[in-house]
């Protein structure tokens, strides 16, 4: 069931009542648990927080509070598992759903018992879950009619004739039904894809219990910045999204004069360059996957071009390998104007990088966009130091603790583990291309990381791992310049822990819209394998675990499948 | 809608009775005015060196308040923004009350021989310093102790030293301590400085800072109340002429309050939650004792 | 000299007790038996010299007063021995003080520890513990408990913890990480909640800070 009224059909179910949170394990549901639990804790709601990083982990949280708590809000999960069969024993239980994996299980959106709620933003929520309602409908309410123009029939035999007649037509049309409703939810199941952040309707509702501040947009806005950057949403979307933003923005700052201490967040045009304000510009230009897809700063060539294009913009090699705040002040002035130069364009192909984005100011620090807050707060996130069970929660909470708006320490170490992530990505995509490991097998690329690779702690979860697959598909199509590259999806296969690997797929480069068909792919392909040989753990149905001796088989079946 | 002290949004008015020695009907007293005599007594107990007389009914009167407002509370709508509001307060006179008796504690467990033997010594008629728990409480603690004493050291001493000698364990409250307070009704004291005896006057609202032993007595009457530096005023301000005295010779502060300092209004709590929360509903933040 | 090792002992524990300031420092076992066997030699020869006196004074004089002994030993000689037992009895009140000082002392840390840490001590507080002091901890825990239960008993009201409610209260409800596995726990409200190892609840105030001096959950700033 879809609610409605934020405020009305969920906050104020929730008080007087024992929550239990169950959040999952990326930047969207830590910036939604922040906005939420921040609410929760000024109107003295008892609640937990119970972050998972899997299905088994949702499982086991679910059990072990299943006699104490009688609200659930389940955040970026469970919205594609059937809840009622998930979740054993639901009686005099509420879960709401707020998640912004697409598509939406049947059983949750036609819930009768009124028991899942889902929360989302969407007018029209999803069109090809409609049509299968209406056909449900129709078809029903068909056999209904049918069954009742039987009873008042009198005559016995010719009732009798007749319904044989009317059950042979019944039994047709049912047939006939049933494969219109399986082609139609093959049809919206195929594609996997995401919604807006669901940040966006935390701030929705912080908005309409009217406790809204600037704070909760500031951390919306790193959110939206995640479905930028990991490329869940597509660009128009974005820019249409950070409008919205704005416009809170506007709503939320106060006419007069705000204290220096308070947070000031402003939409900008800024250059593109990933952490660039804590770092120093010649590395973030190298590492960031934009521009070094463009430059090509992998190679000596490409290194060679770089030197030169500094030279022409007119900055000096050791400023720009110094700290961007220690470096010259004329210099950064300069810096600001350069990349707008159209020698850039002509010469070295190097264009579009700036993007509008969100900036935070607060005391007498210097500014955070809200990519370097999205990365702090990702790195922390997937923190490799502390992997292990039991340890999720001290890195969401690491994490929370980051957007907070007094926390400095925190987030200037996740800065600093920021640049190593970014630093690992970059030569672990250099090390693809100067192997050649990237090849096209079939209908995708494929790419394999070689088990001692020291950079592989990295990634053991889910953002990071999308982002390098990323990276290396967009490196790829430019380092070989063959047009067909940039048409086919690229799958990636990385070591995990106890013999496992990680595998994930994304869509081809040349495709606007994510829509990534590898969830329901990867899903088929479990089934044709050895029970346990595939584990599709992660939330997220692109990426799933594939035991060590069965995973050459595994790229088989789907080079098979991808013809 | 006001908010009283008593919990409920219904409840109102007279809760507790008092007996007074004269009369022979109880005199009726609001709950709110219990509180302020506790709060009193307890920064009369926090301040001052010695065990005060306790303040038996105040106590029972709040303890019982306490239970009722529980009953309260949870009777109450979960989503009016008052409800935080009182259960703050509910834990904010829990604390008073706790407060109160755990300063009283640790002054009986520190002096707790000497407190024993002025109750030994006490006669019928006087009234006791102690709460009945309290006595019951150091009976127990200095028979234990003494025990202890006797079982590790004293029986392997020498025959000639084992005698358990009280007056080694006493410990006197520091009478020659030095304490702010405020007076409240006109008085006269004399106070002996370097061998000198001078008369201070005190006078209505002031602050001084003197020792505690020659104001003491003013205490119990309930003349002087204790306070910290920064205390507020009571609500009546008079106007005094600079008393004529011998500055340097005293040993006591004046410290003349200016007429424009208000009291600010206690307000429930300076947390940035609260003042969100009541922004939210857009009501005035309500201002409880 | 006498009494310096008693002495030393006193310093010793003053040291120790500002050094530490939220434990029990080792008990000086040796110490404390090199006191007493001071003690027992100094009252063993007091107790020779002092019948010695009595031998050289009329055997009528001698009292009990040590003081009477004293003076009537001036008048007979026996000064030398006179002044020795004054000097050997001061010395051995002295070791008394010091050594009761020394006890005493510990017994207030003691005491503080109930306050600080709880009513079960960890491991290395009760190492450092005699068995006595292990006692009258045990002892002291429940004149305390029978204390804070009987407080407004006469009113109806079920006694009042004292060890709660330490600092004036800034919310009544309280976000905290959970340390240690410590099964079920029921706030005010009465619905019971499970406390698994590192989850995250914000719950009534009820009890947290029994649970912080345990150790079982940790307040998170935020």
């Amino acid at each position: 069931m879809l609610v409605k009224h934020l405020r009305k059909d969920f906050y104020e179910l929730l008080f007087g009542k024992r929550v239990l949170i169950i959040a999952n394990f990326d930047i969207d549901s830590v910036c939604t648990v922040k906005i939420l639990t921040e609410l929760l804790k000024i109107d003295g709601i008892s609640f937990s927080l119970c972050p998972v990083d899997g299905i088994t982990a949702m499982k086991q949280a679910y059990s072990d509070y299943r006699e104490t708590v009688s609200v659930f809000v389940l955040i970026n999960c469970g919205i594609a598992l059937d809840i009622r069969a998930f979740f054993d024993n639901l009686k005099n239980k509420l879960v709401f759903v707020l998640d912004y994996h697409r598509p939406v299980h049947v059983n949750n959106f036609y819930d009768e018992t009124n028991q899942i709620r889902i929360l989302s933003l969407d007018d029209n929520f999803d069109e090809g879950l409609d049509s299968d309602d209406d056909g449900d409908d129709d078809d029903e309410s068909e056999i209904m009619d049918m069954g009742d123009s039987e009873d008042e029939d009198g005559s016995r035999r010719r009732g009798r004739k007749r319904k044989r007649r009317n059950e042979h037509d019944r039994e047709r049309r049912r047939a006939v039904w049933k494969e219109k409703r399986n082609e139609l939810l093959f049809e919206y199941t195929q594609f996997c894809y995401y919604a807006p952040p669901s940040s966006l309707v935390a701030l929705e509702l912080s908005w309409a219990i009217s406790r809204g501040d600037i704070q909760y947009v500031w951390w919306t806005t790193v959110a939206l910045t995640d479905a930028l950057l990991l490329e869940k949403l597509p660009r128009s979307e974005y820019v249409q999204k950070s409008t919205e933003l704005s416009l809170h923005i506007a709503r939320e700052a106060s006419t007069t004069e705000t204290p220096r201490d308070c947070l000031k967040v402003n939409f900008e045009k800024d250059l593109c360059f990933l952490l660039y304000r804590h770092w120093n510009l010649y590395d973030s230009i190298k590492m960031t996957p934009h521009s070094a897809c463009m430059l090509k700063s992998w190679s000596l060539k490409g290194e060679g071009r770089f030197h030169e294009m500094l030279g022409e913009l007119g900055l000096p090699q050791v400023e720009c390998h110094r700290k961007y705040a220690s470096m010259d002040v004329r210099c950064r002035k300069k810096v600001e104007r350069a990349f707008s130069e159209p020698v850039l364009r002509d010469k070295y192909n190097f264009n579009d990088v700036t993007v509008g984005t969100f900036i935070s100011e607060i005391g007498f620090r210097p500014a955070f966009s809200a990519f370097d807050s999205h990365l702090a707060c990702l790195a922390l996130l997937e923190n490799p130091v502390l992997n292990g069970s039991g340890n999720v929660v001290d890195n969401f909470l690491d994490s929370l603790a980051a957007l907070s708006k007094k926390q400095f320490d925190t987030l200037d170490r996740g800065i600093g583990m920021a640049k190593t992530h970014l630093t690992a990505m970059y030569n672990q995509v250099k090390e693809f291309l100067s192997m050649n490991v990237v090849t096209p097998r079939g209908g995708f690329l494929y790419v394999q990381m070689p088990e001692g690779s020291p950079n592989v702690c990295y990634f053991r979860n889910t953002s990071f791992l999308v982002f390098l697959a990323q990276f290396t598909q967009r490196a790829a199509v430019s380092h070989v310049r063959n047009r067909r590259w940039s048409t086919l999806p690229l799958v990636l296969c990385a070591p995990h822990l106890s013999g496992y690997w990680v595998i994930v797929g994304i869509k081809p480069l040349s495709l606007e819209l994510p829509k990534n068909l590898f969830g329901k792919l990867f899903e088929t392909l479990a089934i044709k394998m050895t029970d346990g040989a595939v584990l599709m753990d992660f939330l997220d149905p692109h990426i799933v675990l594939v035991h060590g001796d069965h995973k050459d088989k595994f790229i088989q079946l789907l080079e098979a499948c991808m013809v | 809608m006001d908010i009283s002290l008593n919990g409920g949004d219904d409840q109102g008015g007279p809760v507790d009775n008092e007996e007074d020695d004269d009369d022979d009907e109880p005199i009726v007293v609001t709950s709110a005015e219990v509180l302020q005599r506790l709060e009193h007594g307890w920064m009369n107990e926090k301040m001052s060196p010695e065990l005060l007389p306790p303040l038996e009914q105040e106590k029972d009167a709040m303890l019982g308040q306490i239970k009722v407002m529980e009953r309260n509370v949870t009777t109450l709508d979960k989503r009016d923004v008052r409800t935080d509001i009182h259960k703050l307060e509910l834990e904010r006179i829990k604390f008073v009350v706790v407060s109160y008796m755990r300063t009283r504690f640790f002054k009986v467990q520190r002096m707790s021989f000497t407190l024993y033997e002025a109750e030994m010594k006490r006669s019928r008629n006087q009234e006791s310093i102690l709460f009945k728990e309290e006595f019951t409480f150091l009976k127990n603690l200095v028979t234990r102790t003494a025990d202890y004493f006797k079982a590790t050291l004293i029986s392997k001493m020498p025959p000639v030293l084992q005698k358990f000698e009280i007056k080694k364990f006493r410990v006197l409250p520091q009478f020659d301590a030095f304490v702010f307070f405020r007076v409240l009704q006109n008085q006269t004291v004399q106070v002996e400085v370097n061998d000198e005896i001078l008369t201070i006057e005190l006078e209505e609202g002031d602050l001084h800072f003197m020792r505690y032993e020659p104001i003491a007595h003013l205490l119990a009457g309930g003349a002087i109340h204790l306070s910290t530096l920064k205390a507020n005023p009571p609500s009546r301000h008079h106007h005094h002429p600079h008393a004529a005295n011998d500055d340097d010779k005293v040993n006591a502060l004046k410290i003349r309050e200016e007429q424009g300092a208000l009291s600010s209004p206690q307000k429930i709590s300076h947390h940035p939650q609260w003042l969100r929360k009541l922004e939210g509903t857009g009501g005035e933040c309500p201002h409880l004792i | 000299m006498f009494g310096e090792r008693s002495f030393e002992l006193v310093k010793d524990v003053e040291r120790q007790m500002t050094g530490c300031v939220t434990g029990v420092p080792t008990y000086d076992e040796n110490g404390v038996r090199q006191v007493l066997d001071e003690m027992q030699l100094l009252f063993d020869q007091n107790q020779k010299d002092y019948n010695r006196i009595g031998q050289k004074v009329n055997q009528n004089d001698v009292t009990e007063n040590l003081d009477v002994t004293m003076n009537s030993s001036t008048s007979t000689g026996a000064q030398g021995e006179a002044a020795g037992v004054y000097l050997r009895h001061t010395a051995l009140e002295r070791n008394k003080d010091c050594l009761l000082a020394y006890m005493s002392t510990r017994l207030e840390r003691i005491r503080d520890l109930r306050w600080i840490k709880g009513s079960v001590l960890p491991e290395a507080d009760q190492n450092n513990m005699t068995e006595q002091e292990l006692q009258y901890f045990t002892d002291y825990n429940k004149i305390l408990a029978n204390y804070m239960r009987d407080i407004g008993v006469d009113g109806d009201f079920d006694g009042l913890d004292l060890t709660e409610h330490m600092e004036p209260p800034k919310s009544h409800m309280v976000y905290f990480k959970v340390l240690k596995e410590y099964g079920e726990f029921e706030p005010e409200d009465g619905k019971i909640i499970v406390l698994r190892k590192n989850c995250v609840h914000h719950l009534p105030k009820y009890q947290c800070e029994t649970l912080i001096r345990q150790g079982v959950i940790e307040i998170l700033t935020e």
